[in-house]
């Protein structure tokens, strides 16, 4: 695939280099500066974990399997660090009505798409959360929101979303599919912009957040409503039952990203706004000898015949960058928007390119930037899980503070 | 022409890149900056959350003061249970507007009352509850007609042993306690009774009353059109066994009884909430025993005309008076650098008094000499921290600022780090530095105005236990400005009641009460509590 | 001018209150002319203002306008009976867009849009807010001619963010997609409105 010479490739390396060391700097402030013992070691394994993994991407050439690596991981560190503080402040995972009546249940960024109407329309918030003060706020996840807009677009969704890496890993599990939903893409997208309309159109009707009330199959691994109804516990059967179909099962079976493509609101106003992020995978229509492979590899259905003819994926792109391995002739990678779609990879150099071009490629700047979002956004809880694990090994105890 | 064409597009690549450069560098840097953007989104957006999640707009809140859970004065606790003072202090009452569409909630239509309590300690019980008081608030929903329901008398039998003002007979009595599955609610002619969802929030020590509304009295009900009501809100210690399990009693306490008492029809509240114009002690002091009469109380009043705006007249004495004492304030400090000795080794016996008196490089000349022979002496890191603190105020750019800032802190949490063992003086040094920073210092930036709030609340309390009541006076007036910056209303609203309570205020405490609407009229008695 | 300030104070709320009974059905309409746009808003504000008319007929019965306030049940019976109304029109609605199956295309056949609309409105407005008790205490103590006045000026302050969605630009390019998305999506919000908010009761 690479077909640069010798000479041609030390300025790409070198740069590959820079961009990791930059990187890695980055990665210690985040997670290590300033802090001390446990939370220090925690931070520092993190920190390495990410560096590490910008180093395989610029240096490697393309972002899978690395980013899936270190998107299936934050996930998982993401689960028992929330869990863990639940267990103890609360004493259980349940939300509380005490939570509610104080809007202290965190906000998560998937209300977004509940609450930024009647917030902007009628200056209110529809859910029960702190406006700001911790992360899990409204104010700052708002923010973030805003940042990831005008930075990686849909890119959230395979560098930063602890659920999405979730199924991401998920359904990377199996060597092959066994059910083939290749032809349902179009279906999937247009059921997904129906859920967010559905839910959008709901909360401003009734200024619930109809998602987090019904739809969210995360509540198994974050908090729910305590079952004490027969409400609660419809509700209860229903994150059950999305979960184990949407984000094990069917993704075990598909090796596709089922609840991501189908049922995340989030992902759906991401897709709509992607226009506004400077970056999108392009698809170099000469180069395409339209094999397919594209296709059958893209996690989100985003790739078929059609959006390889207008050189780029459609909407549900979510930019992770695993059908740029697939391709025999190198032709899918990073572009800047509105540019001609030439992708360039850090392993390509164009005749006579220098070490600037390529270290101020889209090759290179997309993955420093959205990896560097995934990593300071799990930056507090994959470091504190790893600084719970080194006191589990020390101590025997997985929790600080003893839980009640 | 395609030499243009080709500079054009050379020059729309260029900024192409600069764009991505942008997008990644502006990731770290916009997270550096996170707490700084999210505040600036809050002051720009000013949201809400959505009322019926939280139990409804706030229609009234009555801060009460702090440390008064004795009584008409002189009450002990129980002795079980290991009950800690604080346990039984309310410190605000809010009463809320109805909701009239609940959401996330299985109950219909609801009225919500918050208790907070200055201290709470769980049962431990599933549905969460606190061990120690027991609130009972009776209410009265519409102002008295002739021939209107309503009683003057206690619903529980021999219960707190009071009686209510005639002129706001109550309708209904809310009751609840941490050891009862539920709250209730029951109507003064026994007609009504119907359970109440009590919400017990321990984190911010507070109990929350959801009456239900529908299929409610229409009587109970009204109070949705808004307008008056009116409120007896009294803390008890819970005794299982006695009547409305209000504990009673005694000269002495013991394990399940109070102590205190004067006679044998001492009310069994232990904290009330009074309406301004009355003070508890007076009110919970007025039975008369030989003739077998039990103590009245007043009510306050929920959705009532806006307290008068104040007397600008008042408030320019008041000001004037400021400026006076701040200037009688610089004499004394002029006089007293007047007669300082010359700088000496003995200066650092008296780094307190050289920062008072705004000699900061004499200071801190004294502050090195004293850390080379006690390198974690609290006062000299603490004072040091203060000067820091003082020259980021004075510096010229942001990052100076910051950074300056960052380094008192070092200084001042290691100073609140060595003063644990240390004597109450240098403890009140410390408390007072890392305090006074942190309430100056943008909380939006460094977030510790809550953190300053408790120091000055601590430095109050050691000025106090000194005998010093007009400094702690001032610092748990500077503890409630933290508060306010640090969001904390409530805890803001208690410290400014206790001070509204207190005689003998200087006028710049004093203005600032008026400020905040608490009567500042001098009172029948002095009501100055010492602070445990 | 009181009147129409009054409903201009809650006419944002209304707008999103209202919004899941006409924005689908604008989504349906969004490759038709402005003439057929206008048309169908006019049918959602007329069964609209007939559903304010008839409820501020029975609060002013039951003596809730003087009362200031609508008690809890009645309160909750309206709404539950408006997203029961309003869900079954979206979900029938919703159902007509979908080919292959014969209750789909028997729904498809009868489809009246012009009906579905006034339907829509009469469901959005059996939602009676602090405003509306309000107007309609005051038009109540304004006599006959007076008081409908009162309360038609009230109803246009209150719709006054609805009246430019038909001067949105006709969508050509994305139309069918957009009307696809909007039957899922109404199917979706009738089944929500009419089986968990409507039947159970649950908010």
């Amino acid at each position: 695939m690479d077909t640069t010479t010798d000479g041609a490739r030390r300025p790409a390396f070198a740069a590959a280099i820079v961009a990791a060391g930059a990187f890695a700097f980055e990665a210690w402030f985040f997670n290590a500066a300033g802090r001390r013992g446990e939370a220090l070691a925690g931070g520092l394994i993190w920190a390495a974990f990410c560096s590490a993994i910008f180093a395989w991407i610029a240096i490697g050439g393309r972002p899978d399997p690395a980013r899936r690596v270190f998107f299936f991981t934050a996930a998982l560190a993401f689960i028992p660090s929330f869990i863990a503080h639940l267990v103890e402040t609360r004493g259980h995972m349940a939300v509380t009505s005490a939570e509610i009546a104080s809007g202290q249940v965190p906000f998560c960024h998937i209300a977004i798409t509940t609450s930024l109407i009647p917030a902007a329309l009628l200056r209110t918030l529809d859910f029960p959360a702190q406006l700001s003060g911790i992360r899990a706020a409204f104010y700052p996840m708002l923010a973030y929101w805003l940042l990831s807009l005008l930075t990686i677009g849909r890119g959230w969704c395979s560098w930063v979303c602890f659920y999405g890496g979730l199924e991401d890993g998920i359904s990377s599990l199996p060597r092959r599919a066994r059910v083939d939903i290749g032809p349902s893409g179009p279906v999937l997208r247009r059921w997904n912009k129906a859920i967010l309309a559905f839910v959008a159109l709901a909360g401003m009707g009734t200024l619930v957040p109809v998602y987090c009330d019904w739809l969210c199959p995360f509540k198994l691994v974050t908090e729910y409503a305590e079952p004490t109804s027969l409400r609660s516990f419809l509700a209860l059967i229903a994150f059950v039952g999305l979960f184990l179909s949407l984000v094990v099962v069917l993704p075990l079976l598909t090796k596709k990203r089922t609840q991501c493509s189908l049922l995340c609101p989030f992902g759906a106003m991401q897709s709509l706004l992607d226009r506004i992020s400077p970056f999108r995978v392009a698809i170099d229509t000469g180069l395409c000898v339209s094999c397919g492979a594209c296709d059958r590899v893209c996690p989100m259905l985003a790739l078929n015949p059609e959006a390889r003819s207008k050189g780029r994926p459609e909407s549900s792109c979510v930019k992770c960058g695993t059908c740029f391995g697939s391709c025999s002739k190198g032709a899918i990678g990073y572009a800047i928007r509105r540019q001609s779609p030439t992708p360039s990879l850090p392993g390509r150099t164009k005749a006579g390119g220098s070490f600037f071009e390529t270290l101020l490629s889209p090759a290179l700047l997309f993955p420093f930037t959205a990896l560097s979002f995934g990593m300071i956004i799990s930056s507090g809880f994959s470091a504190e899980t790893m600084t719970r694990l080194v006191r589990l090994v020390a101590t025997g105890s997985f929790l600080i503070g003893g839980g009640r | 022409m395609s030499d243009r064409k080709s500079l054009f597009s050379r020059a729309a690549r260029a900024g192409r890149t600069a764009l991505l450069l942008c997008a990644a560098i502006g990731v770290p840097l916009f997270f550096v900056n996170s707490t700084w953007i999210a505040a600036r989104l809050e002051r720009l957006l000013r949201l809400e959350v959505e009322p019926s999640f939280i139990g409804g707009r706030v229609l009234a809140e009555f801060p009460d003061p702090m440390g008064d859970d004795d009584g008409p004065g002189g009450y002990a606790y129980p002795l079980g249970q290991g009950r800690e003072r604080g346990e039984l202090d309310l410190v605000d009452y809010i009463v809320r507007r109805p909701v009239s569409r609940p959401i996330w909630g299985d109950s219909g239509a609801f009225w919500q009352l918050d208790a907070y309590f200055a201290k709470a300690v769980a049962t431990g019980l599933p549905g969460g509850g606190f061990r120690a008081p027991v609130l009972h608030v009776y209410v009265q929903v519409q102002a008295a007609k002739p021939g209107a329901a309503g009683s003057t008398e206690t619903a529980f039998g021999e219960g707190e042993l009071l009686r209510f003002d005639p002129a706001h007979p109550w309708d209904y009595v809310i009751s609840a306690d941490g050891w009862s599955a539920q709250a209730e609610i029951r109507s003064a002619d026994g007609a009504y009774r119907a359970p109440v969802l009590a919400i017990w929030d321990i984190g911010q020590r507070r109990l929350s009353l959801r009456i239900g509304l529908e299929k409610a009295p229409p009587l109970l009900t009204s109070v949705m059109k808004g307008g008056s009501t009116w409120h007896y809100v009294l803390v008890g210690a819970y005794d299982a066994a006695r009547d409305g399990h209000f504990a009673a009693l005694r000269e002495g306490a013991n394990l399940h009884d109070g102590g205190g008492a004067k006679d044998e029809l001492a009310p069994r509240v232990f904290d009330l909430l009074a309406p301004p114009g009355t003070c508890q002690a007076s009110e919970l002091a007025s039975e008369d025993a030989p003739a077998g009469v039990f103590a009245l109380v007043e009510p306050v009043e929920a959705g009532g005309p806006a307290p008068k705006a104040y007397d600008p007249e008042l408030r320019r004495r008041l000001e004037a008076e400021t400026a006076k004492e701040g200037l009688a304030s610089e004499t004394d400090r002029e006089y007293r650098r007047a007669a300082l000795p010359a700088p000496s080794p003995a200066d650092a016996s008296r780094i307190g008094e050289l920062f008072d008196l705004g000699l900061e490089d004499r200071c801190l000349t004294a502050i090195v000499a004293d850390l080379s022979a006690k390198p974690a002496d609290p006062t000299a890191l603490a004072y040091r921290g203060a000067i820091t603190a003082k020259r980021a105020d004075r510096a010229a750019g942001i990052a100076e600022k910051v950074r300056l800032v960052a380094e008192a802190y070092r200084d001042l949490d290691a100073a609140a780090g060595s003063a644990a063992q240390a004597i109450a003086e240098d403890r009140l040094a410390v408390f007072i530095c890392r305090g006074s920073v942190s309430s100056a210092v943008p909380n939006d930036v460094f977030g510790r105005a809550a953190q300053g709030a408790s120091d000055l609340d601590e430095a109050a309390r050691i000025e106090a236990g000194l005998g010093d009541a007009a400094s702690a006076d001032g610092h748990l007036a500077d503890a409630a400005i933290a508060y306010e910056k640090a969001g904390l209303r409530v805890e803001a609203g208690a410290r400014w009641a206790t001070l509204a309570g207190r005689k003998g205020l200087p006028a710049a405490l004093r203005l600032l009460l008026l400020e905040r609407g608490f009567p500042i009229e001098d009172r029948g008695e002095d009501s100055r509590r010492d602070s445990r | 001018m009181e009147p129409f300030l009054l409903g201009l104070s809650s006419a944002a709320s209304c707008l999103v209150s209202c919004a899941p009974f006409f924005a689908p059905a604008l989504a349906l309409e969004s490759g038709s002319g402005r003439a057929r746009r206008s048309a169908l808003l006019g049918l959602f504000l007329a069964g609209r203002l007939a559903s304010y008319a008839c409820v501020g007929a029975l609060v002013g019965a039951i003596g809730a306008a003087a009362a200031g306030f609508l008690p809890p049940e009645t309160d909750r019976l309206l709404l539950r009976a408006g997203w029961a109304l309003g869900g079954l029109l979206l979900l029938l609605g919703g159902l007509a867009g979908f080919e292959g199956h014969a209750l789909c295309k028997h729904l498809a056949a009868r489809e009246h849009p012009g009906a579905s609309a006034l339907g829509l409105g009469i469901a959005a407005g059996l939602n009676v807010c602090p405003p509306f008790l309000a107007a309609s205490g005051r038009a109540a103590a304004l006599g006959l001619a007076g008081g409908a006045a009162y309360f038609a000026l009230f109803f246009v302050g209150t719709s006054i963010w609805m009246l430019p969605i038909p001067l949105l630009p006709r969508l050509r390019a994305k139309a069918s997609e957009l009307r696809s998305v909007a039957r899922i999506a109404m199917v979706l919000l009738g089944i929500y409105f009419l089986v968990i908010l409507g039947l159970l009761g649950w908010s």
